[in-house]
């Protein structure tokens, strides 16, 4: 909740808060902790290749890889991160340095280890799979906290912005549709996929759509009526937070029993696919899990709308549903949507739960790689997840920009 | 025109009734201020004729109408309110807070438009700049500018204001005050108007009520309660300059006597001021007595300090 009040979120054009006061000369600290981690990861691991997919892989470093050549294309993003860093590193054209640097540094660091991803696997064998090593996750994080800095400070809505933003996943799809990449375990295990990847992410993204909008329905309306009347409210709080405790794949499994039966009493409910397995309990699952974050920020939206513009509302004449249409909702409205974006966020999570009742979704890529040991595909279905976790946040922020009232929204520039 | 009848109202868990046995009868086109140390009652007395808050026993009548017969919205819409702490709606601009009765009425746009333009240079505020600016961008006094103007908004007959000129300085409050005053000489509403401050009721109220323990100690014309407080309570609550209180609301026209002569004389006391301004200059300039001067600075009468006391000693009617 901490988090849903904090409106410098929303803020386009904010600087960051994180600036350090005092001295007339510092580096941009995000700047140099990456170079440092980025300095960390060239000790690490580059890359591991394994003589199959299940195999346990031989390390690589990046010297056993790479040729000096290589390694300078490795550096030569980071060189103008230290730049960036160090030479006037509050203007907006060292942020953007900073940010389509780091941005570029993730889609070079692909393409270098799609290049060497060949001739390394072609050393050790037919079925030889290259993955990549330690060394290159750390450089991608620190490449990641970068971008999210440097959009910051940039502007959320600004061109900069959204290039810096946009770089590194636009140039990986690209490199991945030229197959540049296509040496590489990950996409290996997706051309091995073949048609179920693209269908595993649409339907993940069907449950948890409908979840979260079934749930802000639900949610917002308990969360107004739980407002309105008082006798109301515990009850509703006591039985929204009881489904949070239950354990998100012990839920499902409770619902397992009540769906099932429900489709054999009512054989329509069959024909549309409810069932003890498959979507329904995980759509139903996945809503009730929602709905405590969207409850409770509607009520404290709606608590948070001083009393004497209630009041000033009601003495003017304004029935109650209209005082909470025009007065209330619209004042609450950011604070409801940030917990609808922290619903989202829970719900694409937890969406890969349905791998246990036969739902589809990105879960089994997940676990069925977890259960063979296939670690590339534990990954591809990791980054479609971060992947998909990072475009619903992005979505949210829009909608919360969107429906909260001009004048708020100011207010939080 | 507004009438309650032994009215009462006892928050649940309160040791005592917040208002008790309350009558009071307030005539068409009359300002009468409800005034009383802090949680006497006020606030929840204003409430409940506009019915914010339901009394537990007594009526209240608006016209002829007991309120409980009218549906409440429709009530609140005839009624204008300005509430304590102002209260403008943080998302809305100034037209939009000013049009807030008229939209709920359904008028038209361009018929709310005109009204807010004409409400806003009624409180003195220039059209242009404000009507489009939002409450967060006001300062105190023209955010309780906006709030006069939004209880006039649909134009009603009755207007309910609680400390509305609360939140500001001295200064600006007493432009508010004038500006009321020179409002209310034009539209003749009814007003129950409730304020913590006894200059600003004397200066303000047809008649004063004052209130104690939520009931009702004294209900009178300024001049009247000032010179004979019902008791030891009121006496202190209007305070040991209540003498001078009442110097100052009366003229000095009625009471100089009249000559006529030269033109700019000095020392002297303008005609337009009042008693207490006129024995505040004789003082200062120490002779017992004063000529008194027109606009154009030429003589109009003479004014001593026993003229005054003779006024002072006269009853009050
Ligand atoms: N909603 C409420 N619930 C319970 N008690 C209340 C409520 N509103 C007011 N009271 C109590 O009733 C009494 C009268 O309150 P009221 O607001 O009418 O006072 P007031 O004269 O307007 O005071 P002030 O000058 O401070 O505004 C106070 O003791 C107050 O604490
Ligand atoms: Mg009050």
């Amino acid at each position: 909740m901490s988090e849903s009040l904090a409106p410098g979120a929303l803020r386009p054009g904010a600087i960051s808060t994180a600036r350090p006061s005092g001295s007339r000369f510092s580096a941009h600290k995000i700047g140099v902790s990456a170079l440092v981690l980025v300095a960390i990861s060239l000790m690490l691991p580059f890359a591991s290749v394994s003589h199959s997919r299940i195999a346990t892989g031989q390390s690589l470093q990046v010297w056993d890889v790479l040729d000096l050549l290589g390694i300078a294309v490795l550096s030569a993003p980071w060189a103008v991160v230290l730049v960036g860093s160090i030479f006037r590193p509050r203007s907006r054209m060292s942020s953007a340095m900073r940010g389509g640097a780091a941005a570029s540094s993730v889609v070079v660091w692909m393409l270098v280890s799609g290049a060497a991803a060949g001739p390394a696997v072609q050393r050790v064998g037919p079925y030889a799979r290259y993955s990549l090593g330690a060394g290159v996750w750390l450089a991608g994080f620190a490449a990641f906290a970068l971008i999210i800095s440097a959009r910051r400070e940039l502007g959320l809505g600004t061109v900069p912005g959204w290039v810096v933003t946009l770089l590194a996943p636009v140039g990986i799809a690209i490199a991945a549709a030229m197959g540049s990449l296509d040496d590489l375990g990950i996409l290996v295990e997706y051309h091995n996929l073949g048609q179920r990847f693209w269908p595993s992410v649409g339907q993940h993204i069907t449950y948890s759509a409908s979840s979260i909008i079934v749930a802000t329905i639900l949610g917002v309306g308990l969360g107004v009526v739980a407002y309105r009347f008082r006798r109301a409210s515990a009850p509703i709080f006591s039985v929204v937070s009881a489904f949070q405790t239950v354990p998100g794949l012990a839920l499902i499994g409770i619902l397992v029993a009540p769906m099932a039966a429900l489709s054999y009493a009512f054989p329509a409910l069959r024909r549309i696919g409810v069932g003890g397995l498959g979507w329904a309990p995980v759509v139903l699952a996945l809503t009730l899990y929602a709905l405590l974050a969207i409850v409770r920020n509607t009520y404290a939206g709606l608590a948070s709308v001083p009393p004497q513009t209630v009041e000033a509302g009601r003495g003017m004449g304004m029935t109650s549903s209209q005082v909470v249409r025009r007065v209330q909702m619209p004042l609450a409205a950011p604070v409801v949507f940030s917990g609808v974006r922290t619903a989202s966020q829970q719900t694409v999570a937890n969406a890969t739960l349905g791998a246990f009742v036969a739902a589809g979704g990105l879960g089994p890529l997940v676990f069925f790689g977890l259960a063979q040991q296939a670690n590339d595909l534990v990954v591809l279905g990791s980054i479609a997840l971060v992947a998909l976790a990072l475009t619903v946040d992005g979505l949210m922020r829009g909608l919360q920009y969107l429906v909260t009232p001009k004048r708020i929204r100011e207010h939080m520039r | 025109m507004i009438r309650l009848e032994s009215v009462s109202k006892h928050y649940e868990g309160a040791e005592r009734p917040a208002v008790n046995e309350f009558s009071l009868e307030v005539a068409e086109g009359e300002v009468v201020v409800l005034i009383g140390p802090s949680g006497c009652g006020k606030s929840t007395t204003l409430r409940m004729i506009n019915r914010l808050i339901e009394p537990d026993s007594g009526s209240l009548f608006l016209g002829d109408d007991d309120v409980r017969t009218l549906r409440v919205e429709e009530l609140r819409r005839g009624i204008g309110y300005a509430i304590q702490g102002v209260g403008l709606f943080p998302h809305w601009s100034v037209r939009q807070n000013i049009g807030t009765v008229p939209r709920l009425l359904g008028w038209d746009k361009p018929r709310i438009e005109d009204r807010s333009r004409e409400l806003l240079e009624l409180v003195g505020l220039d059209p242009e700049r404000y009507l489009e600016a939002y409450p967060d961008e006001l300062s105190g006094g023209e955010a309780q500018r906006v709030g006069v103007a939004r209880a006039l908004a649909a134009d009603p007959p009755v207007l309910l204001m609680d400390e509305p000129f609360g939140a500001v300085d001295p200064l600006t409050r007493d432009r508010l005050q004038r500006e009321f005053l020179d409002i209310q000489r034009r539209l003749r509403k009814t007003v129950v108007f409730v304020t913590h401050d006894i200059d600003e009721a004397v200066r303000l109220g047809d008649r004063i009520a004052i209130m104690r323990d939520g009931g009702l100690v004294q209900y009178d014309i300024p001049e009247r309660v000032l010179a004979y407080p019902a008791d030891e309570f009121v006496a202190e609550f209007v305070g040991a300059e209540r003498a001078l209180k009442r110097l100052s609301l009366a003229g000095l026209r009625s009471v100089m006597r009249p000559q006529s002569g030269d033109c700019g004389i000095d020392p002297s006391v303008g005609v337009n001021a009042n008693l207490r301004e006129a024995l505040s200059r004789i003082l200062e300039v120490g002779e017992g007595a004063l000529d008194v001067v027109a606009e154009d600075g030429c003589l109009v009468g003479r004014v001593s300090i026993e003229d005054i006391l003779a006024h002072f000693q006269r009853p009050v009617a």
